[in-house]
């Protein structure tokens, strides 16, 4: 039995003590309130008492400067036991049981893993990490990637954000909408579904691929989402077959509207429609339903736009502008005041369309430029 | 380098260097030295510019004041932050009003020093920090060093500077070693507000973005360390930002640190409403609105008094171990 001395705090002022005089050396015997040591403050010289009998060893010699709380000195029952300052660890996890991290909680939590089949098949080590989570969970049949899941936590949407949307598509448009969502107030993405297998139970962007296009109806039936948005941007026609495929089920489609784009007054927007970054509807525009906007795209006040359109980055059209149907616009195009466009026309890169374009046109721009080797 | 160390030494080279300097405060002559022994030993090589004084912190105030009119750079060591109380007036309504009173004609470069904080069971009226009385006073700089940095560096520049400065120190800190370089898991940089006092950013990771922003100042900032390590150990990371000229604000900095994670926490350890969490959670909800994944948590004291008694200060007292379980839950 080994009892400790520590350093009493006698003025509020100083955080250490001097050890002035040692009284009864390392190895000798002492009784119960004898004085071992003295010690120096500032304010007073204060004399060290023995709490109980036995024999003292000192952890400090005279003329130390010892921290208030730090272990002084020991009194052992016997001269023979093994005496040394008290070894305070930082608290460690219980023996046996694993101990995740807190974003290896939060990964199998989002997976559906249970802790406990975690903590037994990897109870040989004293940590879990994210890695290990996601080890196991690749090797238990729901395969995650490392690298898509690494920025897990800051893809958890707050709960405050009301409407929860599935995405249709997991490819590149699904990137840009799932980027989009980061900024809305109020909606968050909870499942994506994909036709092509290869990404069933992946997570892009910390948002998990849970089936195919098939599976929608039952993710409803499960309540996992609220509503649903087409993230394929080119393809109108899987655009239209999708929303009318959630029409039949009775499934809402939501518009997914980027924080940095402008809808203004009096425009009005359909259903499913995706606006990226820094576009404008003007006032007293009308969009359809499933239209698909890249980033800067600009549809003037007062135009009409029809339903399933895709538009590529920078298509800017002045007031009054009609355009039909699934039409389809590559990048930076300028479209003059009351011009209409047919439906299901695909108007390319570039082009100034100045004059009306009939349905299921194909309009190509002519480049002319040389491209010539600059000399050294 | 120890904190108490470099103001000392700070304050021994200002006054070698500047004739114009004058430190004077209550008791901080030697061998006392000062309450908290900043000023030890300086009697001795200044001794008709270091000065003791009665009880009177408002006329210690003024005095400043006048002296700075007359073209000297006075440093008052007021013995406890509690009775900045005293001085306000003086503050408020003199060094900070003169240079645009008198059309410019002047400047009143005083720096007011004075610890702040509990932790040592010093009871209600020696205990406080109250410097968010003084944050948001215009033509006033409050400067607090924390553990990181150079604390007598900022002394010296706080003193160089010419308007009115409040430089609140720290009484648990005195003892504390400073931190300079990375140690410990953490990496340290610093960037510059808008008059080159330091923001330090203190991270517990080497790539990719935090998964929060821990903001703080002062005292508080012992704690950046501990919670560091214990939430590396979670796998989680976290960016400290620790300005060193708490008001005015480097509204600039730290909205950028809030960006990266989306998730802040305030802390500070004065009492909680109208501090200086919510002039931070006011700008960045203009400034960062749509960034911020949660609303900004603030921890601070209960608005109430300091107790005396160690183990009901403990508690009234933000913790590192309050803060780690904010966080915790902050990212649930």
């Amino acid at each position: 039995m080994i009892s400790y001395i520590t350093v009493p705090q006698l003025n509020p002022n100083e955080d250490s003590v001097l050890l002035s005089a040692i009284v009864k050396p390392t190895g000798s015997p002492v009784r119960k309130g004898e004085v071992i040591a003295e010690i120096e403050t500032e304010k007073a010289n204060v004399e060290l008492e023995a709490e109980t009998a036995g024999y003292i060893h000192f952890f400090a010699r005279e003329g130390d400067l010892a921290a208030v709380g730090s272990v002084l000195a020991a009194i052992s029952e016997s001269l023979e036991e093994v005496v040394a300052p008290p070894v305070i660890e930082e608290s460690t996890a219980q023996a046996g049981a694993a101990r995740l991290t807190k974003k290896a909680e939060l990964q199998a939590k989002k997976l559906g893993i249970s802790i406990s089949d975690l903590t037994l098949s990897l109870a040989a080590q004293d940590t879990i990490t994210e890695a290990d989570v996601l080890k196991f969970a690749s090797s238990a049949g729901t395969s995650t990637s490392v690298e898509s899941a690494h920025d897990l936590v800051d893809d958890i949407y707050p709960e405050t954000r009301q409407q929860r949307l599935l995405l249709i598509g997991g490819g590149l448009g699904a990137v840009q909408v799932l980027d989009a969502l980061t900024r809305i107030q109020h909606q968050r993405a909870t499942a994506i579904v994909d036709d092509n297998l290869s990404m069933l139970g992946k997570t892009l962007m910390g948002v998990p691929v849970l089936g195919s296009s098939q599976d929608i109806e039952r993710l409803f039936g499960e309540n996992l989402f609220d509503a649903c948005i087409v993230s394929v941007s080119t393809s109108r026609d899987f655009r239209e077959r999708m929303a009318d495929l959630a029409a039949k089920m009775s499934i809402p489609m939501a518009n997914v509207i980027d924080s940095t784009a402008r809808v203004q007054a009096n425009a009005k927007l359909g259903a499913g429609n995706v606006i990226l970054a820094f576009c404008q509807i003007g006032s007293c525009a009308a969009l359809g339903d499933g239209n698909f906007l890249s980033a800067y795209v600009d549809i003037e006040h007062h135009c009409t736009i029809g339903n399933y359109c895709a538009f590529g980055p920078g298509v800017m059209m002045s007031s009054l502008v009609n355009i039909g149907d699934k039409v389809k616009f590559g990048t930076g195009i300028f479209i003059e005041p009351k011009v209409r466009i047919g439906r299901e026309s695909v108007i390319s890169s570039g082009a100034i369309i100045t004059n009306h374009i009939p349905e299921r046109s194909a309009v190509k721009t002519r480049m002319n430029y040389m491209i010539k080797k600059l000399s050294d | 380098m120890k904190y108490l160390a470099s103001l000392n030494q700070s304050l021994g080279r200002l006054l070698a260097e500047d004739s114009r300097v004058v430190v004077f405060g209550e008791d901080i002559l030697d061998p006392y030295g000062g309450a908290f022994k900043v000023t030890r030993g300086l009697q001795e090589q200044h001794p008709d510019r270091v000065l003791t004084t009665p009880i009177s912190e408002a006329a210690l105030v003024a005095l400043a004041n006048g002296m700075a009119l007359r073209g000297l750079r006075p440093v008052v060591e007021i013995m406890f932050g509690d009775f900045l109380s005293l001085c306000m007036d003086q503050i408020l309504n003199h060094a900070t009003k003169f240079r645009a009173m008198y059309n410019g004609q002047v400047t009143v470069p005083i720096t007011v020093r004075t610890p702040m904080g509990g932790g040592r069971g010093y009871g209600p009226t020696h205990s406080q920090s109250i410097e968010k009385l003084f944050l948001g006073v215009p033509y006033l700089d409050v400067i607090s060093p924390s553990v990181f940095g150079d604390a007598g560096e900022l002394l010296e520049r706080a003193v160089r500077r010419d308007c009115p400065v409040l430089f609140i120190e720290h009484k648990l800190l005195y003892p504390a070693e400073l931190i300079s370089g990375n140690s410990d898991g953490m990496t340290i940089t610093s960037q510059s507000d808008s008059a080159a006092f330091p923001v330090f950013r203190v991270q517990n990771y080497e790539t990719g973005n935090p998964d929060v922003t821990l903001i703080t100042y002062g005292g508080m900032g012992r704690f950046v360390p501990e919670i560091l390590r214990h939430l590396a150990k979670e796998e989680l990371r976290v960016l400290a930002c620790v300005p060193t000229r708490i008001s005015p604000l480097p509204c600039d900095i730290l909205t950028e640190a809030a960006c990266e994670s989306g998730r802040v926490v305030v802390l500070e350890e004065g009492t909680l409403t109208n501090g200086w969490g919510a002039e931070i959670a006011a700008q960045l909800q203009e400034s960062a609105w749509g960034e911020l994944k949660r609303p900004v948590r603030r921890i601070a004291a209960p608005d109430s008094i300091v107790p005396t008694a160690r183990q009901l200060e403990d508690a009234f007292l933000p913790s590192a171990s309050l803060v780690e379980a904010e966080i915790l839950e902050m990212i649930e």
